[in-house]
């Protein structure tokens, strides 16, 4: 192996700055134009959400770290506030593309019937319509704030949007005035007006601003705008996701940064009376002013991507198949037994995961039930199986996440749902997310107990399992049932952590283990024979991960890497990175699994893991890897990842500047996702086939 | 359908049957686990426990147990009767070592524990603790073990004491224990002020002042495979070993570990544990036990050390499985048998007259197994009575009897545990004379379970006894035969007038316990 380099700053990239980059390939997607127009309406209201989120917790924490004096430089090198300038400096391009786009789909949508009318476009009857229908159904619900003469002012919500007026003098006496309308968020956020065949539609805040002066009909509207703030996350499971960031920040600065403004978001070319006083107001600076000419809001765009008809606008639907190691398997105890099972979501079926809990729940010899649940629907069918599982006297053990982000209200009802069936309810560990999707069934068989284990990298969520890409594992393995039972025994307090003998554990172990897995890569890698790690994730971030990775690329080890969200791994540097190439898939399923390969000397390995490489996985959570070792499966999961890599309709590659670029494309078109649906789809045609019986009817007896 | 195979091979067997549990309340941490035997007799893991309790620290320096120790140990054990009662386990071992067996006030402990959790905790002695570790490791190392010309060494570092086993051709020769332990080190030593170069010092002089003697006792210097067991022992070869995939252990080589101890040495405990990962506890007791496998390792030819990964754990779990199977471990026994005969030895026992006893008694065994019902242990507990019945006779030949009472007490025979070689003395100590009588305070100090079990084996060796007194020379020359309520032993020979004196004399046991006479016939 080669003499380790020492890294330096320029061997990263910005963790937020790939996380935009990530937002472009997003957005990227809402304005392909192999896309269908509802579909890229999706998209760009996603580029939306993801703004908004990073706004009120990374930003919000850059801003705290700046507040605080922190200097910090993060790995790439940079102080927070070259953090915060570069990432204006790119999201503010980023808005533009984004408004640029919606208005064009917007635009192009009219052609097909669906159309979102701009103010100035209104007929004198649509006008008329519409200041009755403001009159009548919204006015009544609106609190005109007369904000400038209320001391405190008071503390508009973020993320609502709000209809800032400036008011002409009243008569005689007193100047201008402002006041700001907040924008009901009881309401949809399209009014329909009846034009014939076509959907016709305006915005709310359009009609609130053109009819404001009915709500003061002594005064003269000046000006208007629309206008959104973006705050800090007030609440505590900022800490998980800008932990990183928070962790050098004070106290006092915390208290005082408490749900302060970050971000403006206001209609193009406001008022600039208004605009001075709003951001004087709010005390920030020019550039977390964000002028958009178009839709603020983009999020709203689900209401459009989701209209009823239309069917032409969107993609094809990809049905989830009957997964092909469960094919006409009634019993699933049975059909784990005869062989691991492999699930892919979301091309297969995620209902396999619901029935064996039910399965379980009903079956009078299944001793015990233990899981994780993170982020899963209160109206799951899992709840229900684990409740009615509960209910029979079966040993029901679930260790509940509630600081999964913005879920806690729903879990909480659950949860305590499960507790009165008799469930055994565990809210966390102290200190410690559980991210790690575990299922353990303890069973009662003939010469003893047998456990059956489902390990996942996702969530036992029934609905985002048809939205995500991700793996899970059925199987009644011992050494690992052993493992899970163990993981249990020490997430409910039973046990201190115990040697595994096939997982890995966060955070106790799961790091060491990664980097000993790509380090003895790079020790067995020989021109002959060269090293292969192939891995796909969601993000990067990891440092003592990246360093591992830049030793083992030096070693000659090939590094291929599938890395949807953030890479701060740089590839293709010389001398350090040269044989890492990263690329990313952004298509209609979000990418979620966590696969990792290694080629280790010809003796292939396949582990899957509900983590990243991401320090706040690797250290801050509880966290799973653990091998696929059975031939079939592993050899499934090695070609999907090759599938991946090969794919060149929708992957980007990452440059050595940070940026991304098309795949360039030779030979056939490989797309990955529509690749593994269609092979979902043969494979259970394929066995409805094998399947089919011929039986000869015999002549009718008289 | 697995209700109907099951009923088809006729054995509805409950898995409570077949799930054993082995508690190990140890210097540092007790731990649990839970497993159960397969139908082919292989112990499969359920699941592991262990919570950290540090009853080291205050034993090897007070000598007693506090009252939080002792209140956080019935704590975890009742959390553990409860996982237990999940799975309906009920055969379940917990056993005690160092700690317990010289904690002054341990026996209260094992009470307030067996109260609260119907949990019945063995002190186990060092003998006991190193079988369950040899066969254990026998087990996972197989062949392995067999390899060595000049033998293999098993070491295992406790936290208060370190276990020594010699074994050749995979029979156990020696076994020692040494009052020399990780946690014991570091509590005798560490004063909290020394650097560690300092701590290292008189780790080292210690170790080397407790090894001599056993070095030489156990010729450890021709040993040439050099075993390690323990949770330091895998530390190191997680650092710097190499796993053998064939035999699924680890393989440390003389440098890198030399490397790694020099390394460690230099550490504080707080540097290890953030440089390694590991606990403070485990941090603070990584140097002693690293220098203890060190300074032994160094007095054998062995060039790699070969690490285990088999507790004595594993050993209660093999007990328990062959509990479950009826099986016993031919190379465990055996490995008692030659413990046993070097003992006879050792007293310049007429070693071929002990072996047709125990073999005439054995034979008596099986033949008479309907009416005693006794277990395979009991088995070979007879023959180790019976191969020692004479060691008296070393002392003096006038009530050698008794003698030999008190030298099977007191001296160690390798496999057997401190009440199984009272069972044994007591046996070999009626042979002759006087049956047990209510006046022997030693016998009657047994418990009655016990006393029962001394009796039906002395009745058996006793005959056995009578019967080598004369001509025969192999126990295979003769052939039995129940009729009625006689046992009719054939014998070859003409004249039978010693033997039937000599039944005459001691078979009076033998008809009380059996309610049977022992008649001789010629063949």
């Amino acid at each position: 192996m080669s003499k380790k380099t020492k890294t330096v700053p320029e061997h990263f990239i910005n963790r937020e700055l790939s996380w935009l980059e990530f937002n472009d390939r997003v957005l990227g997607e809402g304005v392909a134009t192999d896309v269908a127009l509802l579909e890229r309406m999706k998209f760009l209201a996603i580029v939306g959400s993801n703004l908004d989120e990073t706004f009120m917790i990374r930003v919000a924490g850059l801003m705290q770290q700046r507040a605080s004096d922190v200097r910090r430089r993060d790995p790439s090198g940079m102080t927070p506030d070259e953090q915060l300038q570069a990432f204006s400096r790119r999201a503010h391009r980023m808005v533009e593309e984004q408004s640029t786009a919606i208005r064009e789909l917007l635009r192009q949508l009219r052609e097909h019937g669906l159309i979102v009318l701009e103010a100035n476009e209104w007929t004198a009857e649509q006008s008329q319509f519409l200041a009755g229908h403001f009159t009548s159904e919204i006015a009544p619900v609106l609190t005109p704030l007369a904000i400038e003469d209320l001391e405190p002012k008071p503390l508009l919500p973020g993320l609502q949007l709000h209809v800032a007026a400036v008011l002409g003098p009243r008569e005689g006496n007193d100047g201008e005035t402002i006041v700001v309308v907040p924008v009901p968020g009881a309401f949809s956020r399209f009014v329909r007006l009846h034009a014939g065949e076509d959907v016709a539609l305006v915005r709310l805040e359009d009609v609130i601003a053109s009819n404001v002066g009915l709500l003061f009909p002594s005064r003269e509207v000046l000006a208007t705008a629309v206008f959104r703030i973006t705050r800090d996350a007030d609440v505590a499971i900022a800490d998980e996701d800008a932990d990183d960031l928070l962790d050098v920040v004070a106290e006092a600065v915390r208290d005082r940064r408490r749900r302060a403004p970050v971000r403006l978001e206001i209609s193009a070319r406001p008022d600039e009376r208004l605009r001075k006083w709003l951001v004087d107001w709010l005390r920030l600076a020019p550039e977390d002013v964000y002028e958009i000419d178009g839709m603020l809001d983009a999020t709203a765009l689900w209401h459009l991507a989701n209209w009823p008809g239309f069917d032409i606008l969107k993609e094809p639907d990809w049905p989830a198949q009957p997964p092909r190691d469960l094919m006409d398997q009634d019993d699933l105890f049975e059909a784990i037994r005869e062989r691991d099972v492999l699930l892919v979501h979301p091309y297969e079926s995620f209902d396999p995961v619901i029935r064996l809990l039910e399965q379980a729940a009903a079956d009078p010899h299944v001793l015990s039930i233990k899981q994780t649940l993170y982020r899963t629907s209160g109206e799951s069918p899992i709840i229900r199986a684990l409740e009615h599982a509960g209910g029979s006297g079966k040993e029901v053990t679930v260790l509940v996440e509630l600081k999964a982000r913005f879920d806690e209200a729903r879990n909480v009802q659950w949860a305590k749902r499960l507790e009165d069936a008799g469930c055994h309810v565990i809210y966390g560990i102290a200190g410690l997310k559980t991210h790690a999707k575990a299922l353990l069934i303890v069973r009662r068989e003939t010469y003893g107990f047998r456990r059956y284990v489902h390990l996942a990298t996702g969530n036992y969520n029934d609905r985002t399992a048809r939205l995500y890409s991700d793996i899970g594992l059925m199987t009644c393995d011992r050494e690992l049932a052993t493992d899970v039972a163990n993981f249990f025994n020490v997430l409910t307090g039973h046990s201190d952590v115990v040697g595994w003998s096939k997982l890995a554990v966060a955070p106790t172990g799961l790091r060491r283990r990664f980097i000993d897995l790509i380090r003895r890569e790079a020790k067995s890698s020989t021109p002959d024979d060269p090293g292969l790690i192939m891995a796909k994730m969601n993000s990067i971030e990891d440092r003592e991960v990246c360093e591992a990775l830049y030793e083992a690329s030096q070693a000659g080890v090939k590094v291929l890497l599938n890395v949807r969200g953030i890479c701060c791994l740089r590839p293709g540097v010389k001398g350090v990175s040269e044989n890492i190439e990263v690329t990313s898939i952004v298509d209609r399923f979000l990418e979620h699994s966590r696969i990792f390969y290694f080629h280790n000397a010809g003796h292939d390995e396949v582990y899957l893991s509900s983590a990243d490489w991401m320090r706040r996985n690797l250290s801050k959570r509880l966290e799973l890897l653990f091998p696929v070792s059975s031939p079939k499966p592993r050899r499934r999961l090695i070609d999907m990842l090759k599938l991946y890599f090969a794919d060149n309709v929708k992957a980007r590659r990452l440059l050595p500047d940070g940026t991304y670029q098309r795949v360039t494309r030779r030979g056939r078109a490989v797309r990955a996702q529509e690749w593994l649906h269609e092979e979902a789809v043969d494979a259970a045609k394929a066995s409805q086939q094998t399947h089919l019986q011929f039986r000869p009817l015999s002549r009718p007896s008289d | 359908m697995e209700e109907a195979s099951a009923a088809k091979t006729g054995s509805p067997e409950r898995p409570s049957d077949r799930t054993i549990a082995a508690i190990d309340i140890g210097a540092n941490s007790i731990r649990m686990v839970i497993a159960q035997v397969e139908p082919d007799g292989e112990v499969q893991i359920l699941e592991r426990f262990q919570r950290a309790v540090h009853l080291g620290q205050e034993v090897y320096r007070q000598g007693r147990l506090g009252s939080q120790s002792m209140r956080a140990v019935v704590a975890i054990l009742r959390d553990y009767a409860q996982r237990l009662r999940v799975l309906n386990v009920k055969r379940v071992r917990a056993v005690a070592t160092s700690t317990g067996r010289e904690a002054s006030n341990a026996d209260t402990l094992w009470d307030r524990v067996y109260m609260a959790t119907g949990l019945q905790v063995e002190v186990i002695d060092t003998t006991e603790e190193s079988r369950l570790i040899v066969s254990a490791v026998c087990k996972e190392l197989g062949g392995v073990l067999e390899g060595g010309h000049g033998g293999a060494l098993v070491a295992d570092v406790g936290g208060g004491s370190t276990l020594l086993t010699v074994l050749r051709e995979g029979r156990i020769v020696a076994s020692q224990s040494l009052r020399l332990g990780s946690i014991r080190l570091h509590e005798i030593f560490t004063t909290g002020n020394e650097s560690p170069r300092r701590c290292a010092e008189l780790y080292r002089q210690q170790i080397a002042k407790e090894t001599v003697t056993p070095a030489r006792e156990m010729s450890l210097g021709a040993i040439d495979l050099f075993v390690a067991v323990g949770g330091d022992a895998r530390f190191a070869a997680a650092q710097a070993g190499q796993s053998d995939e064939t035999a699924g252990v680890s393989v440390v080589g003389r440098k890198p570990f030399e490397e790694l101890v020099a390394s460690c040495e230099k550490k504080t405990a707080e540097d290890l544990s953030t440089r390694y990962g590991i606990s403070f506890a485990e941090a603070e007791t990584l140097n002693p036990a690293l220098q203890t496998y060190q300074i032994l390792w160094r007095k054998t030819r062995a060039e790699k050390m070969i690490v285990s990964n088999v507790s004595m754990r594993d050993g209660l779990l093999l007990e328990l499985a062959r509990d479950v199977t009826g099986r016993e471990d031919a190379v465990l026994q055996q490995s008692i048998v030659q413990s046993a005969l070097s003992l006879a030895q050792k007293y310049q026992v007429d070693v071929a007259h002990a072996e047709m006893v125990a073999d005439l008694s054995v034979r008596l065994f099986d033949e008479m197994q309907a009416d005693h019902g006794l277990s395979g242990r009991h088995r070979i507990l007879l023959r180790v009575a019976a191969i020692l019945h004479e060691v008296g006779s070393f002392v003096s030949n006038r009530a050698h009897h008794k003698h030999t009472y008190y030298l099977i007490v007191n001296s160690e025979v390798f496999g057997l545990s401190r009440d199984e070689r009272r069972i044994v003395a007591q046996v070999a100590r009626y042979h002759r004379r006087s049956p047990p009588k209510p006046i022997h305070v030693e016998y009657m100090a047994l418990p009655r379970a016990t006393r029962v079990v001394v009796n039906k084996l002395a009745a058996l060796l006793r005959v056995a006894d009578g019967l080598s007194r004369g001509h025969i020379e192999r126990a295979a020359d003769l052939r039995m035969e129940r009729s009625g309520d006689e046992l009719v032993v054939y014998l070859r020979g003409d004249d039978l007038f010693l033997e039937r004196r000599a039944v005459a004399a001691k078979g009076n046991l033998f008809e009380e316990i059996y309610g049977m006479r022992v008649r001789l016939e010629q063949i």
